[in-house]
């Protein structure tokens, strides 16, 4: 009896021994899985000192309009010849001046006025390449031209609405200059989420929280449009936590819809890029060489809403912006209305900068660009103007890199920016090309943690240029090597091939005791070999009249 | 005895007939060196190498001992490669010109100029050029390598080479 009742005690205590385990191995997953998603939203990344004045966003200020306007131009375009104005033509606002061309969308005059001349310009801060700029000399009246108004958008369909989009000049105002008509496009059936990007993670920027601020409701009107033509299910609004006022405005907007929420996002450097955000927000990775599409999700950046808004509903095209101007001792920080293409000493000088003490950087401080040729003009992508001192950059000097990692430590994308920079600086493309290289958002983080201050973004926006120039390389050589073939082909079975004109050890060449012709002195040759040949027709003429002579 | 003369002899006879099959149906018809060689080579055809294209430089590569630093627009990047693709560590470099960038520039023709003596259509390794006998000549400008030989071909010197950026081309 008495082993029975200790066997009955033993299977009891096991029993509740083994649930008891069974409940703590459970509640421990849980406490994982949790705690997993709220300490780590985010992988690398710093946190920037707030340089942002709460009363440079509450008002919107205007200058006046410039009487000299550069509109930069790419040099694809000129050579297509889509440029559709003339030298002395007189121009009215909102009028094309150029046509867009595959990535590059359709430029408007920002102006009325007359168009004075259109010249050549090479910037060497600025990607390195040449520009065409329009010239257009202002008469100061504003007289606009007629344009084609859908305020009842729903009347009309999808593609139309997109075409407008596309004919009205609107690209990612966020920086990367994407022609968001072709994002509309690509998304048409696959998209069920709409984030609208309202984090500004650069320290000095307060353009777009200056924007929703002054007009939130045409903000959630543009949202509308982009809801209509996607057919989406559910709209975030992702806003960084210090933004309250405007956390507020757009509260108070949403709340006729149900299916429109709003977020208050932690203040870390890289939030503001779309991969990062929807890292946050849903805790997805987009897989690599993909876009954010592939998940269901378009992230449209708040200023492209608004200007979305502007060309479909009021018919304005995207000529207008709002920058940030300001200080690094915050002194003065404004919020300005801009048309583009106004040159930058301009808005200096009208907000009484001193400008020639100073260094001027467009863009924000990490990733920005330190301009030297103060007659640049504000492009559509650019929504910042900071002046520093002048010999900031005085104890920067590169030193060797010691291998300390912190720069891998720190990479929201997981790269290695100090392999990278090892292979970059040796030329091994095929390396970096496995290192992904590609991948890199140019957010300029590892630059700022690097102690030996190397400038590592330098190094690594060099090797994708090259990286893109062998690959188009690649390209054309598969393309030129299909095209020889076909033609060798087609000689072959016709029995045409002749093997004189092909081969370079031909009568010419032997009389000119050349065999290799190079490149460079190709004027020469064709100037010897056009004398040769007129000597040769010479004699061969006048063969032929003694010929005709003999026979007479 | 006899039983291991047969056997060997059938054995013989059905290999013979196996290795007849194999060498008629997965017959190669081209060296796979001179394929590799040839695809590391920029396929411009400009012919100054010397050879009429670049299969051609390629093979004499592979079968004539040629010497591999003779292609102009592939520059020191092919020189390289090639001689990692053959093991040659006895490398002689002269530094030659670096890379002349044939890919961004194409050949245009001064269409008034011309008069349509079809040299130029007659030379074009691939067929870039449009136009027929006495009459007016153009060049395609997506198909055109560089190569600039009808450049040294033309007698009326009506045709001139253009710098163009990458962007155009794709």
């Amino acid at each position: 009896m008495i082993t029975l009742i200790n066997n009955f005690k033993q299977h009891l205590f096991m029993c509740v021994n083994f649930v008891w385990v069974l409940i703590r191995l459970c509640y421990i997953h849980v406490k994982k899985i949790i705690l997993f998603r709220k300490s780590r939203d985010l992988y690398g990344g710093i946190e920037c000192i707030s340089m942002k004045t709460s009363k440079s966003s509450s008002r919107l200020e205007y200058i006046p309009i410039p009487k000299k306007i550069f509109i930069l131009v790419d040099d694809i375009i000129v050579l297509q010849k889509k440029i559709i104005v003339d030298v002395g033509q007189s121009v009215l606002l909102g009028q094309v001046l150029s046509l867009g061309y595959k990535h590059i969308a359709p430029i408007h005059s920002p102006v009325s006025g007359i168009v004075t001349k259109i010249s050549q310009k090479k910037y060497n801060f600025f990607l390195n390449k040449r520009f065409s700029i329009i010239n257009i000399r202002s008469d100061g009246k504003d007289t606009k031209i007629d344009s084609i108004l859908m305020s009842n958008y729903k009347k009309f369909s999808p593609d139309e609405i997109i075409q407008l989009i596309y004919n009205s000049g609107v690209v990612g105002l966020g920086g990367a200059g994407f022609l968001s008509s072709k994002k509309l496009q690509y998304s048409i059936g696959n998209a069920h989420t709409l984030v609208v990007n309202a984090a500004e993670s650069e320290p000095y920027i307060t353009s777009d929280d200056c924007l929703i601020r002054n007009f939130a409701q045409e903000v959630i009107q543009g949202c509308q449009i982009i809801v209509w033509i996607l057919k989406i299910k559910c709209v975030l609004i992702a806003i960084e936590d210090d933004k309250n006022i405007a956390y507020i405005k757009i509260k108070k907007e949403i709340k006729a819809f149900p299916n429109y929420k709003i977020y208050k996002i932690k203040r870390i450097y890289p939030s503001g890029s779309s991969k990062q955000l929807i890292k946050i927000l849903f805790n997805k990775e987009v897989p690599l060489g993909k876009h954010s599409t592939s998940l269901g999700i378009v992230v449209f950046n708040v200023s492209t809403i608004f200007s979305i808004k502007r060309a479909v509903i009021n018919g304005e095209p995207l000529i207008e912006r709002i920058v940030t101007l300001s200080d690094r001792r915050l002194s003065y920080q404004k919020n300005i209305l801009v048309r583009v293409g106004t040159p930058i000493n301009y808005i200096l000088k009208k907000c009484n900068i001193n400008y020639k003490d100073n260094s001027v950087v467009i863009g924000g401080p990490i990733t920005g660009l330190i301009i030297d040729d103060l007659s640049f003009p504000i492009l559509k992508t650019s929504n910042n103007i900071l002046c520093l001192e002048l010999n900031f950059m005085d104890n920067r000097l590169e030193s060797p890199c010691i291998r300390c990692t912190a720069c891998s430590r720190t990479c929201p994308m997981r790269l290695l920016p100090e392999q990278l920079y090892f292979y970059s600086k040796s030329f091994d493309h095929n390396k970096s090309r496995e290192y992904h290289i590609n991948e890199c958002i140019e957010c300029g983080i590892c630059e700022q943690v690097c102690p030996s201050n190397i400038p590592l973004l330098r190094y690594f926006r060099k090797e994708k240029l090259k990286l893109n120039e062998i690959i188009f390389k690649e390209n054309m050589s598969k393309k030129f090597k299909k095209l020889f073939v076909s033609r060798q082909s087609r000689l072959n079975s016709s029995g045409l091939i002749n093997e004189n004109i092909i081969y370079s050890s031909n009568n010419l060449d032997r009389v000119l005791d050349k065999k290799v012709v190079c490149n460079t002195d190709i004027e020469y040759i064709t100037i010897e070999k056009s004398q040769f040949m007129r000597k040769k027709e010479l004699e061969e003429s006048i063969a032929r009249a003694k010929l005709k002579r003999n026979i007479e | 005895m006899l039983y291991s003369i047969c056997f060997f002899s059938i054995l013989s006879i059905f290999f013979g007939f196996l290795i007849n099959y194999v060498l008629y149906y997965y017959s190669i018809d081209s060296d796979p060196i001179i394929d590799k060689i040839d695809e590391l080579l920029p396929q411009t055809q400009c012919a100054q190498c010397d050879y009429p294209g670049c299969y051609a430089y390629a093979s004499a590569i592979g079968n004539n001992n040629e010497r591999i630093d003779k292609c102009i627009p592939g520059g020191n990047e092919v020189v390289f490669k090639i001689s990692s693709l053959l093991n040659n560590d006895e490398l002689e470099y002269n530094c030659m010109n670096s890379s002349n960038d044939v890919f961004s520039k194409i050949a245009i023709i001064d269409e008034e100029n011309c008069v349509g003596c079809s040299k130029c259509r007659l030379i074009c390794p691939v067929d870039a050029i449009v136009g027929s006998y006495n009459f007016m000549h153009t060049i395609l400008p997506h198909m055109c390598t560089g190569c600039n030989l009808c450049i040294s071909i033309c007698p009326t010197n009506c045709i001139k080479e253009k710098k163009i950026s990458y962007d155009y081309v794709n």
